[in-house]
């Protein structure tokens, strides 16, 4: 084991609720991560895949500058692929089958690049994807950055049970009939976790699901990274949303019991009607004063100026009563791959017209928000997943440092079976 | 005890039907209604709940419920094949086989009663409440519905001020009410506007009607279709397109040419006296709508897919009109049948990209995610959660009852709709621009709907200081000038003109080839009647003397000259407009369609299509800006209308 954090993240595992695993790291060379992963069946009420037999799958540890070293074992009885969500690697290792074949069964794949950015990150399949991750195969992946001050972390992994197999869909994007069931690190919700009193915990949260929204809240809610590392400046909103494939982390500076929620939030247009859902109950042992917050070496970026101009724009159209999802009018993989420049400063915007919203993941890039409905964002926003409400408009930029054919789609993931992805090309230097 | 509340609630809901109720009303029908009292399909539960839940919940689950029921249909005592059969509030259906029965599975974890629903084309929806232990099969009968009634009062849908009485639609369905209040529907047959153009319509063609009351006044009572405007009255006027004309629409005959009731929405009007005993306790309520488990008898629902995919509004956007200027003649090689599209929303969108994807109500009703119910079930924390109130619908399933479009300005439409892409090089002391607009997200072309609408694109450029156009695309001259001058004509004498005026020239180069839609599709450029119109140059007026203008400068050679005078008379400016042009027979272009002999060019863009302008403009430095706006026009000026233009999206580069 190479990191504190991972002693402490043990040292948190009490209660009933534990973080996932740590991947065990075979390599022992300092600045190589070297990770074994094996996709396989298994007999589960909830999943039906896992990833070393774990439901989240084991979380992969580096630190920024490492190269990661993953080798893929296909124990499945389907293709798959590794896709390794908020990080930018070279193309052939996204993932993707674009261009490139799956990993077919009995078949092993090793995937390696270097990490360079520190945050919250996760790993699923990129290939058979909606059925594939609903059966359970994630997990999530952390970057450390060298200014990360130690704390206890505790990581929760988000997932609504069994979307895609469901006899009643829970999904149905309105029609769905029932309020999704919660599964944190593989167990149901409410669950239970422990803390002691006058400590401080780092916690990472990922929305693993399909189709689930989060929205998280519990009183004193302090957020201090988003989907890529740590914010300009620390916020307390009131609840924070958590669409599929987001990420986030907060600190918990523990003193009194409280519990975690998710408020009601509909994908067909946000703030729904019905009753917050409790996820998860956090006790306290002992008794001590909550502690002062961490050091975090916020920075107070503002963000960048928006610019009266447009490189790409993407539509995003479709229906539930059609399950046919477009972006600019096309389905994937017909679609029309847009080519820009190696290096160049490429602005886009996404426009919802659906009756949903769309997480909108970019691959192989992360980006900044420029502005939403033709506001900035408070401080600097680097993302790789959007979430877009409905009528919504985001503007951003990216560089084009990352050449090769990158997907850019929904994260809804019925979503992209049904057509909501395309190609932006990055050409080569 | 809720119990006597339901039943209170029932009865308040009824025009008079539960105070004596029928076989037909399927009230006392053990076999279809039920309110709660034991049915043949078993003994009661623990019965209604004694408290009100804050939320609903599911079915006892201390019973022993079977995991699905054998349902049996019969329709005028006959097995009922191939009728949907579902649980209330799910969404899982199963149709019935020859015999009239299906297997359909239960779904305990659904919240509030668990209802067996049927429902087929040709009757009112039932439903019958299940508890342990299920006789099976769960019987429910239905009963064909009678003809269509034009002896029928449309019924008042209410408003947020006045809705205190079930004799209201918006009494119970309060927030699709308001919505609807502020809705453009709402208001079609006060508009002003609406009403303005049909006294210039009766003025200039005495007798005719212009099936304008079908769409803007459909709920006249009696005799649908052919009516005039002014004979609405009371709710055909003040609530125009509302609840009671829109939910009696049976089926959408595409193929008829006759707008609205008198045509394309064949409505059905209930016809079934609801008490025969009492004689005039009025009709059984029949009403359309887009959900299969709607069984209240309040309702009398009937499922219909068109007002899930939208092609309702295909009665009233889509419609080609006959000339109906009296004496005028329309060019048959033109129009063969002699009518001249008018508004065409429906078929762009059919042939539009988006038609195998999203229908009208994806963009133009979005889902509510914060009404539980059509009827507002979280607003009633008393109404029981099953047959009577309803379901507590999943989020998102109730579609919002705005219409949102152009007039809607805070839903952002106009901004989503087009995307506007700029570049530009500078060569030999000029910047040339070329400038791509593009219809992104809009499901039919843009502008769509009432033809005088347009949108302008406007390009301008600078380097400190504005620079001149001196070549590209220019904007057409219905795009406003004072006064317009052609080739032959003394441009120096401008009456009418004022110092600081301008006199834009432009010459004529043949005719785009634009992407076409509709009858243009596959003419000859000609034909498409969109002439390249370049820009010469400008002067500005210094003075003007006896009718004589003097300039700044000497006029450019060309063909035409405007004389333009503030920001709203945009002829002869460099960019491109996008509009159908319909024509009077005196040939002046963008005048409304009640005076329309032809249809001169329509390139307005369909979805996804994009067209792209150039403009060149002498430049004074290296890296000059080009601007591009993209302007909403509601109609053009000279109708004394005073709207802005409305920015749609701008990009500078």
């Amino acid at each position: 084991m190479k990191y504190v954090a991972l002693l402490l993240c043990a040292a948190v595992a009490h209660g009933q609720l534990a973080s996932p695993p740590d991947a065990e790291d075979t390599e022992p060379a300092p600045d190589v991560v070297s990770v074994q992963l094996r996709a396989a069946v298994q007999q589960g009420d909830d999943f039906r895949y896992a990833y070393n037999g774990l439901n989240p799958g084991p979380v992969i540890r580096a630190r920024v500058g490492d190269t990661l070293v993953v080798t893929l074992t296909n124990g499945l009885d389907a293709p798959t692929t590794l896709h390794w969500h908020g990080l930018a690697v070279p193309w052939e290792m996204d993932g993707v089958t674009w261009m490139a074949e799956p990993v077919g069964p009995g078949e092993e794949r090793v995937y390696t690049f270097p990490v360079q950015r520190p945050g919250t990150f996760w790993y699923h399949p990129h290939f058979d994807t909606e059925r594939q991750v609903d059966a359970g195969l994630y997990g999530m992946l952390i970057v450390e950055g060298p200014a990360d001050p130690p704390a206890p972390e505790l990581l929760l992994v988000f997932d609504t049970a069994a979307e895609h197999q469901d006899p009643f869909p829970r999904h149905g994007h309105g029609r769905a009939t029932r309020a999704p069931r919660w599964l944190v690190n593989g167990q149901p919700t409410p669950a239970t976790w422990s803390g002691d009193a006058g400590e401080n915990n780092r916690v990472r949260v990922l929305n693993a699901s399909n189709v689930g929204y989060l929205a998280v809240e519990w009183p004193g809610l302090y957020q201090i990274a988003g989907k890529q590392g740590l914010l300009p400046a620390p916020r307390s909103p009131e609840r924070v949303v958590l669409a599929p494939g987001q990420r986030a982390e907060f600190e918990w500076r523990l003193a009194e019991r409280f519990t975690v929620s998710t408020a009601p939030y509909s994908l067909n247009g946000g703030a729904a009607h019905g009753e917050p859902l409790p996820l998860l109950d956090v006790e306290i042992d002992g008794e001590a004063p909550a502690p002062e917050a961490l050091a975090w070496p916020f920075d107070g970026t503002a963000p960048s100026a928006d610019v009266p101009h447009t490189d790409l724009l993407y539509a995003l159209a479709g229906s539930d009563r059609t399950g046919d999802w477009r972006i600019n009018g096309e389905r994937f993989p017909d679609v029309t791959v847009h080519e820009v420049d190696h290096g160049a400063e490429v602005v886009f915007e996404v426009r919802n017209l659906s009756p949903t919203e769309h997480p909108f993941h970019l691959h192989g890039h992360h980006f900044e928000v420029l502005s939403v409905n033709g506001e900035p964002p408070r401080d600097r926003t680097i993302a790789d997943t959007w979430n877009l409400r409905i009528r919504d408009t985001l503007r951003a930029r990216f560089i084009a440092d990352n050449p090769g054919d990158w997907m850019a789609h929904c994260h809804l993931l019925p979503h992209v079976g049904e057509g909501m992805m395309t190609v932006v090309r990055v050409r080569a230097p | 005890m809720r119990w006597p509340l339901l039943l209170l609630g029932l009865l308040a809901c009824d025009d008079g039907t539960a105070s004596d109720p029928t076989p037909d009303a399927g009230q006392t029908d053990s076999a279809s209604f039920d309110m709660g009292a034991p049915t043949d399909a078993g003994p009661p539960d623990a019965g209604p709940r004694d408290s009100a839940p804050d939320a609903p919940v599911g079915p006892d689950a201390s019973l022993e419920w079977p995991t699905e029921v054998e349902v049996l249909v019969l329709v005028d005592g006959e097995p009922s094949a191939d009728t949907l059969v579902m649980q209330g509030g799910t969404q899982t259906t199963r149709r019935t086989d020859a015999r009239g029965t299906a297997t359909l599975p239960i779904d305990l974890e659904s919240p509030g009663q668990v209802w067996v629903v049927a429902s087929r084309p040709d009757a009112r929806i039932r439903a019958k409440r299940v508890r342990p232990p299920v006789a099976q099969p769960v019987v429910i009968e239905l009963s064909r519905f009678g003809p269509d009634n034009a002896d029928y009062f449309f019924s008042d849908p209410g408003t947020p001020e006045r809705r205190q009485t079930t004799a209201q639609c918006g009494h119970c369905h309060q927030t699709i009410n308001d919505d609807w209040h502020r809705s453009p529907h709402r208001s079609s047959a006060t508009n002003p506007r609406v009403r303005e153009i049909y006294g210039a319509l009766k003025a200039a063609a005495p007798g005719e009607t212009g099936g304008c009351a079908d769409c803007h006044a459909p709920g006249i009572n009696g005799r649908l279709g052919g009516r005039d405007l002014d004979e609405a009255e009371g709710l055909a006027l003040e609530a125009g397109v509302h609840c009671d004309v829109c939910h009696r629409v049976e089926r959408v005959d595409l193929e008829s040419t006759a707008p609205g009731v008198a045509g394309r929405l064949v409505l059905h009007r209930p016809s079934e006296m609801a008490s025969p005993s009492l004689g005039a306790g009025g009709f059984l309520p029949i009403t359309f709508g887009p959900s299969h488990d709607s069984p209240n008898p309040r309702m009398g629902s009937v499922q219909r897919d068109h007002f899930r995919d939208g092609r309702i509004c295909a009665g009233c956007h889509e419609y080609d009109q006959p000339v109906l200027v009296p004496g005028a003649v329309v060019d048959r090689d033109r129009w063969p049948d002699g009518r001249l599209p008018v508004h065409s929303t429906y078929s762009e969108w059919k042939a539009g990209v988006l038609a195998d994807s999203a229908g009208c109500p994806d963009c133009h009703m979005p889902p509510d995610p914060s009404v539980a119910n059509g009827a507002d079930l979280q607003r009633f924390p008393l109404a029981d959660v099953g047959l009577p109130g309803g379901w507590y619908r999943p989020p998102g399933s109730v579609r919002r009852h705005q219409w949102v479009g152009p007039t809607a300005r805070w839903s952002r439409m106009l901004e989503l709709a087009a995307a506007v892409f700029v570049r530009s090089e500078v060569r030999d002391g000029r910047v040339h621009a070329e400038v791509t607009v593009r219809n992104v997200a809009a499901g039919h072309a843009i502008p769509t709907g009432e033809p005088l609408r347009s949108m302008l694109l406007v390009v301008d450029a600078r380097c400190d200081a504005p620079l001149p156009a001196v070549g590209g695309d220019a904007l057409p001259g219905w795009a406003g000038a004072v006064a317009e001058k052609g080739a032959g004509e003394d441009w120096s004498r401008w009456p009418d003109a004022q110092p600081g005026d301008r006199v834009r020239v432009v010459r004529r180069e043949g005719w785009h080839d634009y992407p076409a839609f509709g009858a243009f599709d596959g003419r000859s450029p000609e034909a498409k009647g969109l002439p390249v119109t370049r820009i010469t140059g400008e002067a500005t007026v210094v003075a003007v003397e006896e009718g004589v203008a003097r300039f700044s400068g000497p006029l450019p050679e060309g063909e035409t000259a405007w004389l333009v005078r503030g920001e709203g008379a945009r002829a002869g400016a460099p960019g491109f407009a996008f509009a159908r042009v319909m024509t009077d027979r005196g040939g002046r272009a963008m005048v409304p369609h009640y005076l329309a002999t032809d249809v001169r060019s329509d390139n307005r863009l369909m979805p996804q299509a994009a067209w792209t302008s150039s403009h060149v403009f002498a430049t004074t430095c290296a890296e000059p800006e080009i601007r591009a706006r993209l302007l909403y026009r509601a109609a053009p000026p000279g109708l004394g209308w005073p709207d802005d233009d409305v920015l749609m999206v701008e990009a500078r580069r």
